[in-house]
């Protein structure tokens, strides 16, 4: 929490500095320099993780964008960790909690227009999910993990605008539609016991996500 | 040479310190007495309430039973026992409204009190078992209780814990462990918890008197109040103040179940899941220990006796089924007893003469993995 609102900050006076310098008339080989690269952030994440909002769409939070003229190599990234351990004084037990997830998404847009204000583009999105969550009870007996993971992938149509504060930086909106198949399963497994392993639930799921224009992105090019 | 020597010990260690233990077990190990505690012949002060016929307990067999009752090792996840819910000072129920079972998933009803089961054949809030062997393995299998469906994994677990190999041995004469054996100690265990030193037993041989509010009490209880006329018999759990047997059908006037108009709309059936027309009945529960197995009803509804007594005195609500003796005779509607403050604090009195310290704190029925 602290680092993201570190982050955020940092973020706002670093595109704020970056905006004031480009207060001034841009030079001529400046104004059509095109950048290569583009990382950006998802501005609303760290908005939502500072007022601690727990609900998070299926945006991503690190974005990369490789410029190939009229097309864009696009990437997105959200990786979340958290571990707990727990032990209780005078007791032999203690338990852990592990949460990995990590959503990816590669793309190919093709660019619907370009000025030195705005650049809109549209393409293809494949988008991958990998979550798991344990919980593993150490009893002194046996160890004992409750397992829960989640894998899915999908593909979608995705629209995206982007409006330059400079050459160097730009803020970005998009939206997307992606058939999503998916696959959770819940597990038991028993360390001393392996033999009474157990699949507790398998659901396999179709669905359709769409990703509202709610989140800007910050972006930086270079 | 010595650079080889040394990075291949360092590997050898790295490859041995990762290596997992196979089947480490580090478990607290049961303490138990030198000689057994006497299971089969309570104190004959204590003898001389029990229904012989029903009272046949194996010392080594119960002493089983006190290791299974209380260990975790009966649950999928070794963190439950049948004690983590049935707690020796709370008269073997628990002091929340509902339990916590396994990944502390909130139990559907309030844990009921353990006291004179051997003379009970009306077990569980809905009366679905009918003896303690039916019984016993059931809040081990429920999903939410202990959670371990499959015996065979049960038994593959009791096996793996080296303690009960004498234990078994001397009960059932082999360390071989089968659901029958399992059932039949906790079962023996249960039978074993008889709970016949509260004062009201003391009372009634003469060891012991009534102060005149407890006195008075008693005379509500099995007059005025009525309470008698479900919460009869030794225990105080049976029908109109007699041992009956259960009648045939589950559903008789003996039957020691009962709609006591706690709600207009039951969210809980109780026997209603069996039959429409029982609807809110839920099995009447022993009194004895009364004052330590709260909060009350089969969800715990009721945080003190007070206001248990309050809800007899004004609050039985209107149901269908509601039982006769909860009602008003003349009017068929709810009864309302008017007691005045002094009668009700005299019949809580009178119930607080059935706390048995000595069932409470006798250490054969205490926790033996806790030193």
């Amino acid at each position: 929490m602290k680092n993201y609102l570190i982050t955020g900050i940092l973020f706002l006076g670093f595109s704020l500095g970056l905006s004031a310098q480009d207060m001034r008339e841009p030079l001529a080989d400046e104004a059509v320099k095109v950048y290569k690269h583009r990382v950006g952030f998802s501005s609303i994440d760290i908005l939502r993780e500072i007022a601690g909002e727990a609900t998070r769409e299926n945006t991503y939070l690190l974005t990369y964008m490789y410029d190939m003229g009229k097309l864009h190599l696009r990437m997105g990234a959200t990786p979340q960790f958290a571990f707990r351990e727990i032990s209780h004084e005078g007791f032999q037990d203690k338990q852990d909690s592990l949460f990995f997830s990590i959503n990816v998404r590669l793309g190919l847009g093709f660019e619907l227009l370009q000025n030195d204000k705005w650049m809109l583009d549209a393409g293809v999105d494949l988008i991958g999910q990998y979550e798991i969550t344990e919980l593993t009870d150490d009893s002194g007996f046996d160890v004992v993990k409750n397992q829960y993971t989640i894998q899915g992938a999908g593909l979608g149509p995705f629209f995206s605008a982007h409006y330059y504060l400079s050459p160097r930086v730009s803020l970005g909106v998009e939206a997307a539609a992606y058939g999503f198949y998916s696959e959770a399963k819940r597990t038991i497994l028993f360390e001393n016991f392996p033999d009474f392993n157990d699949e507790l639930d398998h659901v396999k799921d179709v669905s359709l996500r769409v990703n509202t224009p709610s989140t800007i992105f910050i972006q930086f090019h270079f | 040479m010595r650079i080889i020597t040394l990075t291949t010990l360092s590997l050898a260690l790295l490859i041995t310190a990762c290596q997992k233990d196979s089947a480490r077990v580090e478990v607290k190990l049961p303490v138990l007495p030198a000689e057994m505690f006497n299971y089969a012949q309570p104190d004959d002060d204590v003898m001389q309430f029990i229904d012989q016929s029903r009272f046949q307990v194996d010392d080594a067999k119960a002493t089983l039973g006190r290791v299974l009752f209380y260990d975790n090792i009966l649950s999928l996840n070794n963190k439950v026992s049948c004690g983590s819910c049935h707690l020796q000072a709370e008269g073997f129920g628990d002091p929340v409204s509902l339990s916590m079972g396994i990944n502390n998933t909130e139990l559907d009803r309030h844990t009921m009190a353990l006291s004179n089961q051997y003379n009970d054949a009306f077990l569980f809030w809905d009366g679905r078992s009918e003896n303690l062997k039916d019984l016993v393995l059931k809040p081990v299998r429920n999903h939410k209780e202990m959670g371990l469906d499959n015996m065979e994994f049960l038994i593959a677990k009791v096996e793996k814990a080296s303690y009960y190999d004498d234990l078994f041995t001397n009960a059932y004469g082999s360390d071989e462990v089968s659901q029958e054996k399992l059932a039949d100690a906790l079962a023996q265990f249960l039978t074993s918890m008889v709970s016949y030193s509260s004062k009201i037993d003391k009372v009634n041989r003469g060891e012991a008197t009534f102060t005149q509010a407890e006195m008075d009490g008693h005379n509500i209880f099995f007059g005025e109040g009525r309470c008698y006329q479900c919460h009869g018999g030794t225990d105080f759990n049976q029908r109109g103040g007699f041992f009956e047997p259960p009648f045939p059908s589950p559903f008789g006037w003996g039957t020691p179940a009962a709609n006591i108009g706690l709600d207009v709309e039951y969210e809980d059936p109780g026997f209603g899941a069996f039959s429409e027309e029982m609807n809110g009945v839920f099995k009447i529960p022993s009194l004895r220990n009364i004052e330590r197995t709260g909060p009350y009803m089969h969800d715990g509804r009721f945080a003190t006796l007070d206001e248990v007594i309050e809800h007899y005195n004004s609050g039985v609500q209107d149901h269908p089924n509601l039982d006769e003796s909860v009602k008003d005779w003349s009017t068929s509607g709810p009864m309302r007893l008017h007691l005045s403050e002094y009668q009700k604090s005299s019949l809580k009195a009178f119930l607080l003469t059935l706390t048995d310290e000595d069932f409470l704190n006798d250490p054969k029925f205490s926790d033996p993995f806790v030193k």
